[in-house]
């Protein structure tokens, strides 16, 4: 895992997943858009439509699914953008959109379109932590620790990677996932503390300590 | 460790001004930050441990778009665009006559992809979205040396355009027309992927060469170093290894591996020209793209094919080698030589 220095971001930018993206400002490029820019369209497909493609196919299995829904959120984008306002992050919004989407088709199509269930449904790895650690018997700690992880509900899974991963605050978690914004705050406290919790019986340090002392650089 | 800063570690990791840092770092936020730190000599480790775990935590199962649905998607998602840019409000019940139009268009996926990058701006004041989108091109007699954003350095030959994307994305994308030589900055992680017209290059690091050039009708791949991966418009594929080259002959004809002589297919790039019983018409078209100049025959071709060899030579001594054999004489003009049968 890359360990960069708390001061190198000298430019303004925008990490998402680790890789920079220079966003002047977002604003402006929505403004654009809304007015027709084509170019302003092509920079938001290209900066998200990744991320939406692997976000919905958390929540679905099929693939198609996802893409087909993806389309129609654009077209819809184009369509109505006369009567689009100003947004805060378009990322944010973007992710509300396909997540309902989804879920109303979900609805609507009587097979198990969902994960549901469905163990694969928001999973999270830890192996950037793992990638860190040098000797063998690290790699087994953060093995049980990504297993408890896993253990959680979905909705809690689903709100911590909004958050670390996507780096949404949690206002945006709360109208993506279509609940109160304490409720988002909620979800990502109750998810760390019962992993806590959960490690208790394995471990007499607590599993932050842990995790702590093997990501120390 | 203590609890104090156990707790510490836990507020960190609720609150989401310190998220929004270690995601989206602004100037503002690390000048607030940097100053938090220094209130107390403990927390820089600690605020280093918490980007730790924020930025290790990620999807288990990462799902990214098929190459073509990517390309297939984007060019609807224009389409629809365009449609809607011409016809303002009668977008209701023409959906699906664009989709059918989508689909009709997805043939031309590649060719369009590098239209829409390079695409002219209409407007001055977009300066900032172009710089998304770079492009490089040459013209006859240039050669240009690239440095990508991944460390990557590419040679592009005479008349050729390279296009990529500034930063990369989880794929190192680029476009080409025409010839380059790659030297691939190695990175497991994200695949690098040159798409020439019909053939696509693919390798995580690795120095290669792709020729392909629109007015002819080979496209050819050749690798110098480590693994590469291409496939051709006719879902055919082949993994390389050094000294070995794929050419593809048609759109839909298959990849064919041979091998090939390095400095003729690689030689360019170190000024080196290597003519190997090449037809005269073909020496004097590579003559013209490496000067830049234009070949006028007044009394037609002179037949036959040459051989030689010739490194970092002038083009009149180049004419000089090749008119001896073939028995032609030559005038240079500024960009113009005359070509005369003896």
């Amino acid at each position: 895992m890359k360990v960069s220095s708390l001061y190198d971001y000298s430019e303004s930018s925008h990490l998402v997943n680790g890789e920079k993206i220079p966003i002047k400002d977002e604003s402006v490029i929505w403004k654009k858009f809304l007015h027709g820019d084509e170019e302003s369209l092509i920079y938001i497909y290209h900066h998200y439509a990744n991320h939406l493609y692997n976000y919905g196919c958390q929540l679905v299995r099929q693939k198609e699914l996802v893409t087909d829904t993806i389309q129609e959120l654009f077209f819809d984008l184009i369509d109505r953008r006369d009567r689009l306002s100003e947004v805060k992050s378009i990322k944010g919004y973007l992710f509300v959109s396909l997540r309902r989407r989804l879920l109303r088709q979900a609805k609507r199509e009587e097979r198990m379109w969902l994960q549901g269930e469905h163990e694969e449904m928001f999973e999270i790895s830890l192996a950037g932590l793992a990638m860190a650690s040098t000797s063998e018997d690290r790699s087994e700690d953060y093995a049980l620790l990504e297993k408890h992880l896993n253990e959680l509900p979905v909705q809690q899974k689903e709100a911590l990677l909004l958050y670390f991963y996507e780096g949404l605050s949690y206002a945006e978690i709360a109208e993506i996932m279509d609940i109160k914004v304490k409720s988002a705050r909620a979800l990502t406290y109750r998810a760390l503390e019962s992993l806590q919790k959960r490690l208790a019986p394995f471990k007499d340090t607590l599993v932050l300590l842990l995790l702590l002392r093997s990501a120390s650089l | 460790m203590t609890n104090a800063s156990n707790d510490t570690f836990l507020d960190l990791l609720q609150n989401e001004h310190f998220i929004k840092w270690v995601t989206q770092p602004s100037p503002e936020s690390d000048h607030y930050w940097a100053r938090w730190i220094e209130q107390d000599p403990g927390r820089g480790r600690i605020v280093a441990k918490a980007k730790n775990v924020i930025q290790a935590t990620s999807y288990k199962h990462q799902y990214q778009m098929p190459e073509e649905t990517y390309g297939t998607l984007l060019t609807s998602v224009v389409a629809h665009h365009r449609h809607k840019h011409t016809n303002p409000g009668k977008e209701a019940n023409t959906k699906k006559v664009w989709l059918a139009a989508a689909a009709a268009l997805a043939i031309l996926v590649c060719a369009t992809l590098v239209l829409v990058y390079v695409l002219p701006t209409r407007n001055s004041d977009i300066a900032q979205l172009q710089r998304q989108h770079v492009v490089k091109e040459t013209l006859k007699g240039q050669k240009l040396r690239v440095k990508l954003p991944d460390g990557t350095r590419v040679i592009l030959n005479a008349e050729s355009k390279l296009t990529y994307e500034q930063p990369f994305g989880a794929k190192r994308n680029v476009f080409l027309t025409g010839e380059a030589f790659f030297d691939v900055t190695r990175d497991e992680q994200k695949p690098f992927l040159v798409h020439a017209s019909n053939i696509t290059t693919r390798v995580l690091g690795t120095s290669f060469n792709v020729r392909s050039y629109p007015e002819e009708v080979v496209e050819s791949v050749a690798v110098v170093t480590g693994k590469v991966e291409v496939s051709g418009g006719a879902g055919s594929a082949a993994t390389l290894l050094p000294a070995q080259q794929a050419i593809l002959r048609a759109p839909e004809s298959a990849i064919k591996v041979a091998n090939f002589h390095y400095d003729q297919v690689i030689g360019w790039k170190d000024g080196l020209m290597v003519f190997n019983n090449t037809p005269i018409a073909e020496v004097f078209e590579r003559l013209e793209q490496w000067y830049g100049v234009s070949f006028e025959l007044p009394n037609g071709m002179p037949e036959g094919a040459y051989t030689g060899r010739y490194q970092n030579a002038s083009l009149e001594k180049i004419l000089q080698g090749v008119g001896v054999t073939s028995r032609f004489a030559y005038k240079i003009e500024d960009k113009r030589v005359i070509i005369t049968k003896n």
